[in-house]
Formats: structure tokens, sequence, C-alpha cells
């Protein structure tokens, strides 16, 4: 569960990361594609006005050259025909008709030379006297206008455009000569058909566009007038008027003076990119311009490729930071899985090594889980029922009960926890092991209990050793009290009869005095024999020869060597086994062992007529035990448990201390063995059995 | 010497130990109070008395004790172990047990007195403590105690 939480905290923590670094990676983009588009569309911009005023100035270059043309024209030709009318005929309309001939004749020429559309030449009062062809109809206000400034200024004038009586827009130049005669001078006028060249020229554009424009406006009283025909709006040239109080109309601006880069609508309400500049020597202004749209259209263009290279780029951002994510994701997953299982590894071994397992117990439905080391401790597998009974059926018949009803009635009755040490039955060999249990109570949020998770460990070496342990201290406890006590009781029988023997001695009772001395001597002789043999009986505990494997029938004789004087006397038989049998120990304390055997069996043999003492071997669950058999005194059943303990004696008045039984279990313990009386009752023999096992622990008992 | 109702005072002492039981005796003795003292060796014996067994089967032999002045540690059946079938026995609870021992064990103590001891008393190493003991012992039982007049089964 830890590292899922573990997990999911770092998962939180790089999921935010990457939103937060995607959405400055996004918005940077966005202000990094904003920015540049802006940058390109000024730029943009500024290019195409830059194309537009250059076109705008040529335009203007051209108009004026055309002009200067026109008014060079009409002083040349005003100078030669207003000579030719001076000299020749100062009155026209009287004069030779010749004259009049030759200057129609030149006007004629003038004409055709230039490319005019018609070629006047005015007397002194301005009449008409020649054209060059058919005579036209009566002059328009314009071109009267401008006879009139050159009639003033002697200089050449190039009248405002205006609309002829054939439809043609007329731009007419005129000169009237200066003082060279008296005669008052005539004018001669150059007639040009504006649509013939400066309009088309005008016009026209250098590269192919489908909206790019440029036309001449002028003012006219309130007005403003179109010279030349409009591409987008129908009509004949210098027939379109807007009043100038359109002030919004670029053309209205330019006539207002404005010079220089327009932005705005135009006359359709179109959207445009425009140069507005005056012509420089007429009232002209010539507007130059393309539609937004046209100029636009590329950074329409580049602004589609910058977003899209924007979002691509936060797409690819995107992907980057989700591929990333993906593999910590994976990186973290894996390295999360490589905890888990590590530590699960360890848990297991863990509790393998401390033959201790867990389980959660579900209170409600009775079933529970287990680790693979806690099936093991039970000895059972993953088939084995996990409920209640399959549990109480593990649990030593002698402890059933007990533990039953201390879990239902004390843990999950009384709300306690499970802190038990019983015993169960290994299901896998049948083997009786201790378990310590041990198991808290998880509650829901009303309270109840649901479950109980814990522990349990196979105890059983531990038990088998306090076991031992209470058994060595009661055993040490009663040795104290037996030595205290057995050691007391002739220092009691000293002092006491010390006393009475001074008070014998004072009487001069002589015979009192005598038994006083025996009985301190006994006591003292009891005392010296106690004290040998708990001397004895400390040695065999220190096992101080190597153990070493020999045959009981030598063992036998050896031991029978120490006591043949009291067989001889009793007249007693022995028989020994002939079955290969040998004993694995200290070979001192076995001969020990036997001729304590002997020794007893002898001393009890009451008034049997024929002793006999019987060793042999018996098997019993394919170990050997070994006998030692007498028909002697046997023992009553009743004091039989009393017959191994230190200075316990059955018979007050045999001899010896009663320490020999004592030193034999000593002994068969010392070398890991059990010994053990039979017998049918007093008068019926006795049969001490002992076992001593090969490759017993002899070390362990050291310390007793 | 006889006690204050007449009769003599019958003790039955249970000692395994014949230098134990000639001190008690002496010292009875000394203090010339009258009582008759019936020794026995061991815990089997003394049952054997109280019930008539074998070769106590004679009144004579072996008439009922007014005390039982008994040893714990002994041989066949130990002191304990008496005192509990003595009281453990309808017809035997009646009789007054005093413990006479070497063992001061804590345990020994708790344990008589449960089994129903009227009296522990712990044999003393000095000489005169011990015959002052016995005094006191004789005279409070002997000559002060009183026993009840029908003795069920003497």
């Amino acid at each position: 569960m830890v590292p899922d939480t573990l997990h999911n905290r770092t998962t939180a923590w790089l999921v935010g990361r990457l939103r937060i670094g995607l959405a400055i990676f996004s918005v940077v983009t966005i202000v990094s594609g904003l920015a540049y588009y802006t940058w390109d569309v000024a730029r943009i911009q500024a290019d195409k006005y830059h194309d537009i005023a250059a076109i705008a100035q040529t335009k203007v270059t051209l108009i004026d050259r055309w002009r200067k043309e026109r008014e060079f024209d009409a002083r040349r030709f005003g100078a030669d025909a207003i000579l030719l009318n001076g000299l020749d005929a100062p009155r026209p309309d009287a004069g030779p008709a010749a004259l009049e001939a030759r200057l129609r004749g030149r006007a004629t020429l003038e004409r055709e030379v230039g490319g005019y559309a018609d070629v006047y030449v005015l007397g002194s009062a301005g009449e008409l006297l020649v054209s060059a062809r058919a005579a036209p109809g009566p002059f328009a206000p314009a071109l009267l206008d401008a006879i009139r400034v050159a009639r003033e200024t002697h200089r050449p004038v190039l009248a405002e455009p205006y609309l002829a009586a054939n439809g043609e827009g007329r731009i007419d130049a005129v000169y009237c000569a200066g003082a060279t005669s008296e005669a008052s001078p005539g004018c001669v006028v150059l007639s040009s058909d504006a649509g013939e060249f400066l309009f088309p020229s005008v016009q026209a554009w250098p590269t192919p566009s489908p909206s790019a424009e440029a036309f001449l406006v002028r003012r006219v009283g309130a007005d403003a007038l179109f010279l030349t025909d409009l591409r987008f709006q129908k009509g004949p040239p210098l027939s379109i008027r807007r009043s100038m109080s359109e002030t919004r109309l670029p053309a209205v601006q330019a006539l207002n003076g404005v010079t220089g880069e327009y932005v705005g609508p135009d006359y359709r309400g179109r959207a445009v990119l425009a140069d507005l500049r005056a012509v420089p020597g007429t009232s002209w202004c010539l507007l130059t311009k393309i539609d937004a749209d046209e100029v636009f259209a590329e950074v329409r263009y580049r602004a589609s490729a910058i977003t899209l290279g924007v979002f691509g780029l936060i797409a690819l951002g995107a992907v980057v930071s989700a591929y990333f994510y993906r593999t910590q994701q994976s990186a973290e997953r894996a390295r999360a899985t490589a905890v888990i299982v590590r530590s699960e590894r360890l848990l297991q071994d863990a509790q393998r090594v401390a033959s201790l397992g867990h389980y959660e117990l579900d209170v409600r439905t009775g079933t529970w889980t287990s680790s693979q080391a806690l099936e093991g401790v039970f000895g059972i597998d993953a088939t084995y029922p996990h409920d209640v009974s399959g549990w109480g059926s593990l649990l030593h018949p002698d402890d059933r009960d007990d533990t039953t009803t201390y879990l239902q009635n004390y843990v999950v009755g009384g709300g306690h926890t499970f802190d038990k040490e019983y015993r169960i039955v290994r299901v896998r060999d049948g083997e009786v092991r201790w378990v310590h249990g041990l198991g808290n109570l998880k509650r829901d949020d009303m309270g109840r209990v649901t479950h109980m998770f814990g522990t349990i460990q196979d105890v059983t070496v531990r038990k088998t050793l306090e076991e031992d342990l209470r058994q060595r201290n009661h055993e040490m406890a009663r040795f104290v009290y037996t030595v205290s006590h057995d050691l007391k009781s002739p220092i009691v029988t000293i002092q006491t009869f010390l006393g009475f023997l001074e008070e014998d001695r004072k009487r001069n009772d002589e015979t009192r005095v005598q038994k006083d001395i025996e009985f301190i001597r006994n006591a003292a002789e009891r005392m010296t024999a106690l004290l040998a043999d708990l001397l004895e009986l400390s040695r065999v505990g220190r096992v101080s020869n190597p153990p070493e494997d020999i045959r009981l029938q030598d063992l036998v004789k050896a031991a029978m060597e120490m006591v043949a004087g009291r067989i001889a006397r009793r007249g007693a038989t022995v028989i020994v086994t002939e079955e290969p049998i040998s004993l694995h120990g200290d070979r001192p304390r076995l001969m020990e062992l036997f001729e304590n055997l002997l020794d007893n069996a002898v001393k009890f043999m009451g008034d049997q007529p024929d002793p006999r003492i019987e060793i042999g071997v018996e098997r019993a669950d394919g170990q050997p035990v070994i006998f030692v058999r007498d028909n002697g005194l046997g023992i009553d059943p009743r004091h039989a448990s009393r017959l191994f303990g230190l200075f316990e004696k059955l018979h007050p008045d045999t001899e010896g201390t009663g320490i020999g039984l004592a030193l034999v279990k000593r002994i068969v313990e010392v070398h890991g063995g059990r010994i053990w009386v039979h017998s049918d009752g007093p008068g019926l023999g006795a049969t001490f059995r002992f076992t001593i096992p090969r490759g017993a622990r002899q070390t362990d008992t050291e310390a007793r | 010497m006889t006690a204050i109702n007449g009769s003599p005072v019958t003790i039955l002492l249970v000692e395994d130990d014949p230098a134990h039981a000639e001190i008690v005796r002496r010292n009875f003795e000394e203090s010339r109070i009258a009582n008759r003292v019936f020794h026995v060796e061991d815990g089997q014996a003394a049952l054997d008395y109280l019930r008539r067994h074998d070769r106590y089967v004679h009144p004579a032999v072996s008439p009922r004790p007014d005390l039982v002045l008994l040893d714990l540690r002994l041989p066949k059946v130990d002191g304990q172990e008496v005192l509990r079938q003595i009281k453990a026995d309808p017809d035997l609870k009646g009789i007054p047990v005093v413990v006479l021992t070497t063992s001061k064990a804590e345990g020994d103590l708790v344990s008589a007195y449960e089994r129903g001891a009227c009296s522990y008393l712990v044999k003393p190493v000095d000489f005169d403590k011990f015959r002052r003991m016995l005094e006191a012992f004789g005279f409070y039982w002997l000559l002060w105690n009183q026993f009840p007049h029908d003795k069920p089964g003497a």
C-alpha cells in the first residue's frame, strides 16, 4: 500500500510539473507567434507601401514630363504661329486666304507631328483664327480660363481637363505670345486627348494585380472630381464626383493636403493601402492604392503558417511531455515494483527465518488469509480451508477448547488483543508444535470488530528450552533444599550430643558418654560420606572425557570388577546379553552407571535364594533400550517416584547415603538419555531401563 | 510424673535419624514430663501405625497417639504426604500434628500449615536452644494442652 501512495504522489507531482511546463511553453510559443506575426504584418505593409510609393513617383514624373512637353510644344508653336500671324495678317479674318491656309497648314502639321487631338490658333481678341480640324464648338470654360491666364502671363498654361463634345477628355495647353509686336498677339491651343496617353499611363500598373489602381482627382467647387475613369466604378472620365465633405475619403484627404501612406476605406468603402501625393505644377492629386486584402493576402498566409507552426510546436510539446511522462511513469512503476518485490521477498525471508507468519482474519466471514511463512508454520498449503474451523482443526486437542474460547469470548467478544501461546498439530508431519499468536483487532466506523491482523510464530524451540530450564530450576531448588537439610541434620546431631556429652561427663556416666561419642562419630562420618557423594555428583555434570563407542559387554565386565566382592558375598548370578551393542559416551561415567545399578540390585536382593541380575537390550521405536533386571525385593509402586531422588532411601537401615540412583539418573541425563524403573510390586524384582542416544548433546548440562 | 489429668500423653515420633530420635527422647526424660513416645522411622511406617496396618495391627503395640511429632524428610513417604493423609483421614484428622524438622524453607512452612499442622518447630543447631525448645514444647503440650478424653479408636 505504501509504495502505491508514494507512486501516486510522485505521479501527481510529475503531472503538475508537466502541465505547468506545457502551459509556459504554449504561452511563450503563442506570444512569439503573435510578435512575429505583428512584425511580419508591419514589414509587409512597409514593403508594399514602398512599392506603391515608387509606382506613384514614377507616374508623377511621367505626368510632369507629359505636362512639360505640352507646354514646350505650345510655346514653340505659339511663337511660330504668332510670328506669322503678327507679320502677315494682324487681322486674320481680313487677311489673305493664303496666310490663313499657311496657318492652317502649320496647325495641321503641328497636330500631326505632336499627336494632338486638335490645334487652334486664336486672334488677339481671343477669336478663333484657324483650327487644324473642323471648326470646334464653343470653347469649354476650362479652356477659356486657361486662355485668360495665358494672355495675362504670356507663359504656357495647361488647362484643366474637360469633357469635349465628342466625349473625349481634353487637356489643352495654351500660349499667348508676349509683346514681340505692337499688335495684340494671338494665342495657340494644343488640345490633347487625355484618354489617349495620359490617363492610360496613370492607370497602368507594372505588375498584374487584381486590385491595384491609380487615379487623379482635383477639386471643383465643393466636389472632388475624378479625372480618370475608375477601375471599380463604371463611368466615363471626368464624370465622377464626390463631395469634399466626405473627409474620410482618401481623395478628399489628398485634396486637403494630406500626403503619404494611407490605410483605410476607399471610395468603395473597402480597406486599402494607398499613397497620396500632389502632382507638381497642377492642381491634381494622384492616388495609388491596392486593396488591403491583396496586400495582406501574404500576411494571412503567413499568419496561417505561423498559427500552424505555433500549434504544431504546442502539440509537439504535449507529445514530448506525454512521452516523458509515460517514460517516467513506467520507470517509476518499474522502480516501485522493484521496491515492492524486494521488500516482499525480504519480508518472506525474514518470516521464514523467524518461523513467523502473518494473517488477517475477517471476523465477519470467519475466513483468513496467510503469508507463505505462516502456511509453513502450520504445514499447510493453499488448499487447506482458511477459515476459523480450519484453524480450530490445527489446534492440539488439549488446547482446542481453551484457545477457541479465548478467541471468541476474550478477544473478539471482549475486544482484547490476541496474545497466547498454544499447541498445534502441524499438518505436514503431524508434529506437535508450540506457537505464539498475536493479533490486533480492527474496527469499522461504527466501532464493530471487522478484522484481526497479527502474527503467529513457531516457538517450539523456546518452549522446549523454557520447559527444560523450568525443570532444571526445580531440580536445582530441590537439590539445594536436600543438601542443606541433609547436611544440617548431622550438625544438629553433633552439636546436641556434644551438649549431652558434657553433661554425661559431669555425671561420670561412662555408658552414656560412650553412646554420645558414637552418635557424634556416626554423624561426622555421615557428613563425610554426603560431601564425598556430592563431589561425585558434581563431577558427573562435567563430562571430562571425549565420548567414544564402548561395547556394552566391556562396560558390564569392568563394572562387575568394582562390585565383585558384594556380588560374590550375596552369591548373585549376572547374565549379560551377547547381542553386539555399543554405547556412545564417557567411558568412566558409563562404568559408574553400571556399577551403581549392579550395586543397587545386589543391595536390595532381600532373602532371594537364587539372586539373578540380567543385563540386556530391548528395542523401542527403533531405539536401543538397555535394561538391568533383578529378582530382588522389588519396589512398592507408591514409592517409585522418589527412587531417583538425591539422598533418598527407601530403606533407612541400608548402608549408603542414598546417592546411588541419583547418580545413575544424572549420568543418563548427562548423556541425553532417560531412565525409568518398573516393578510388579514388593518381592517381585525390579527392572531399570535407560537410553543413551547416539550423538546426543553432552555439553549442555555442564552448568548443572 | 503425670499430666494434670493423670494419664500420660502418648506421642508418635516420626523421625528417620536415630540420633535425632534419641535427642527428643532424652530431652523428654530430662524435663520429667510423663509421656509415652512411640518411634517410627519412615512415613509409610507412620501411616501404617496410625491405620493399624501390618505389624501395628494390635492397639497395645500401636496406641492411638495424642500428638504426632513429624519430621518432614522421611524415607518412602515424606512428611508432607504423611501430614496430608492424616488430615484427609476422618479417623485421624483430629490428632494434632507438630512438625519438627531441620528445614526452614518457606515452602515447607506454608505447605505444612496449609495441610493442617498445628505447629512448626525447627531443630536448633545449638544444644541449649534445642533443649529449651523441647522443654517448652513438653510443658505446653503435655502439661497445659487439653486433649479430648474419648479417644476414638484408642
